[in-house]
């Protein structure tokens, strides 16, 4: 009887071992809910994590509605890394409905970084912009502030995803400063643009510009045809150098301002479409970085030949 | 009128049952002769009491009808629409104007606010880099990057590129201040064009953490701290304390950071 009992014992403590080292050695699911915190994630915890996109890849964050598969994903994972200001708002739907609010830890990508207003607002109004995702610089922000979250929430990886995080944030600053090169000797360009939406800010921070006119009066929204005689009046005056137009973005409104004012177009990306991949935010941001520094190059060669002739 | 006409007898007919005469005829002899003035008024009578016994006549009796609180609806109307006009008044004033609601020491300046764009934008900058700088203090003994390898390692604002030559081409230098127990390291920029209107102060602050008995002491302070002088050729400070760079007029930059956001919108701390 005795010897029974040892036996028992013996066994459930091998359980219980087992059970604790299992769960230990599990990979931790990691729950993103935008493109570029994808591969912020995906490159901070290599192979030691698993990243599980919140909704399916070619939904439109903007006006998504939560599904019943986005809920019981949601019951699956352990943290959840969202934008929070204003662009997931449907993560905090899904966690409400699938009673995992207090259970995930939460990281605000966005918890410190210095946020700036959407310039070429026409109204005037000072607006916070919430996509900090599209640049180079806020990113890293955000990178530094997801790694740190990881590192608490994980330690016993902590040490990989520092390094993991040094190193993706050295090829993020890599690539900026090839593009600065481009352009490095434009110092004296006086370069004016508008833009088919406020998402760019950040983005033309880092190269010292920033957004003479946004032609979308809201995000999601479509001009009214007086919205949009007022903004080609407002080109016209002020000189406007180039129009970057969002990707997939209906062309009519764009083309006819096109029309009206003759200024060339071209293309930036939002960075929250196609599929899911750790390389994603790299191929948008080079992408947009491509486009932007070939539309500085173009005026600045216009306006040399103009000073010539 | 040579022919008879059947629709004028059917109402010779019709008017003498309406009239109670049996014989239609001597009614209908009017319409014989075409040049009987009786005819254009018989047939006109005949056509208007037609059509009074075929649409007897019905009595219409109008009433208007009031509102029994007719001045009190029109007040409730109003008063609605008023207190829906206040409402979207608050929420539009609250979703736009964030940058206001942070609460700031006299001493301190709002980034969002009280900054311009260029000026913003080293200050973003700074921001970044002092997370590099405190992390390869942290991990290379304490050593702090000096301005040359931030511009190596392609650190706004301190790298001289595109950006740099358009937000008023700050000189960067660094002075270090070496103690027991905390270090600091300022790095001090200097604009040479309008788009910045004042020096810029990095203030690095690293506390190595020490044993009081038992206890583990951490630092009290965040790791940085980003200053800004009226003076475009302010020297360093000499003495690191909030009071002493308020005295010699150094305002403290606060950002408006994505926590802040969360607090407008949520109404609650990001836990």
């Amino acid at each position: 009887m005795k010897k029974t009992a040892t036996i028992v014992i013996t066994s459930l403590f091998i359980a219980l071992f087992l059970n604790s080292w299992t769960q230990a050695s599990a990979k931790k699911r990691i729950g993103v809910t935008l493109h570029p915190y994808y591969s912020f994630v995906a490159n901070i915890v290599g192979d030691r994590a698993e990243v599980v996109p919140l909704i399916g890849a070619g939904f439109n964050p903007h006006n998504y509605r939560p599904q019943p598969e986005d809920i019981k994903r949601c019951m699956t994972l352990d943290i959840m890394v969202v934008n929070g200001i204003g662009h997931d708002e449907f993560a905090f739907e899904i966690m409400e409905a699938a009673e995992m609010k207090d259970k995930l830890t939460i990281i605000f990508a966005n918890r410190d970084v210095s946020l700036i207003p959407v310039s070429g607002n026409l109204s005037g109004d000072k607006v916070v912009n919430p996509h900090t995702f599209v640049s180079i610089t806020a990113s890293i922000h955000q990178i530094y502030t997801i790694s740190k979250g990881l590192q608490a929430a994980d330690p016993a990886n902590a040490d990989v995803y520092r390094q993991n995080t040094r190193e993706y944030v050295r090829s993020l600053r890599k690539m900026k400063a090839h593009y600065m090169q481009r352009v490095a000797g434009l110092a004296e360009l006086d370069f004016r643009c508008a833009t088919i939406h406020g998402g760019y800010d950040y983005l033309l921070q880092e190269f010292g510009l920033q957004v003479t006119a946004v032609i979308e009066p809201g995000h999601g929204l479509k001009p009214t045809a007086s919205q949009l005689a007022k903004t080609i009046n407002a080109i016209k005056e002020l000189d406007v150098d180039v129009i970057f137009t969002e990707m997939d973005f209906p062309e009519k409104y764009v083309d006819t301002i096109h029309k009206e004012t003759g200024i060339r177009i071209r293309h930036l990306s939002h960075l929250t479409k196609g599929e899911y991949s750790a390389s994603s935010f790299e191929e948008g941001i080079r992408e947009n970085l491509e486009a932007l520094t070939n539309a500085l190059v173009e005026a600045f060669s216009e306006k040399a030949e103009e000073g010539t002739s | 009128m040579g022919k008879k006409h059947p629709s004028v007898r059917r109402l010779c007919k019709y008017f003498s049952r309406l009239t109670g005469q049996e014989d239609y005829r001597a009614l209908y002899s009017h319409f014989q002769n075409p040049h009987d003035e009786k005819k254009v008024f018989a047939a006109t009578t005949l056509e208007r009491l037609m059509k009074q016994s075929e649409k007897p006549a019905t009595l219409v009796r109008e009433h208007i009808v009031s509102p029994a609180i007719s001045s009190a609806e029109t007040r409730w109307l109003l008063l609605i629409i008023l207190a829906i006009f206040i409402c979207y008044s608050i929420v539009i004033t609250t979703q736009t104007r964030s940058g206001a609601e942070k609460q700031l020491e006299v001493w301190q300046l709002n980034a969002f606010e009280a900054l311009n764009a260029s000026e913003l934008a080293v200050f973003n900058a700074l921001q970044i880099a002092a997370l590099e700088i405190e992390q390869t203090h942290h991990w290379e003994n304490g050593r702090w990057l000096e301005i040359e390898e931030l511009a190596e390692l392609y650190i706004t604002p301190f790298v001289k590129n595109a950006a740099w030559r358009k937000q008023g081409q700050i000189e960067w230098s660094q002075k270090i201040i070496p103690g027991d127990d905390r270090h600091i390291a300022l790095y001090r920029g200097l604009p040479q064009t309008e788009d910045v209107r004042g020096a810029f102060l990095l203030l690095m602050l690293h506390d190595h953490k020490k044993k009081q008995g038992n206890v583990s002491t951490g630092p009290t302070h965040a790791p940085f701290e980003i200053w800004l002088h009226k003076n475009r050729d302010q020297r360093f400070p000499e003495i690191i304390t909030d009071q002493a760079l308020i005295s010699t007029g150094w305002q403290e930059i606060v950002a408006l950071t994505g926590e802040d956001e969360v607090i407008r919108m949520k109404g609650t701390a990001i836990p």
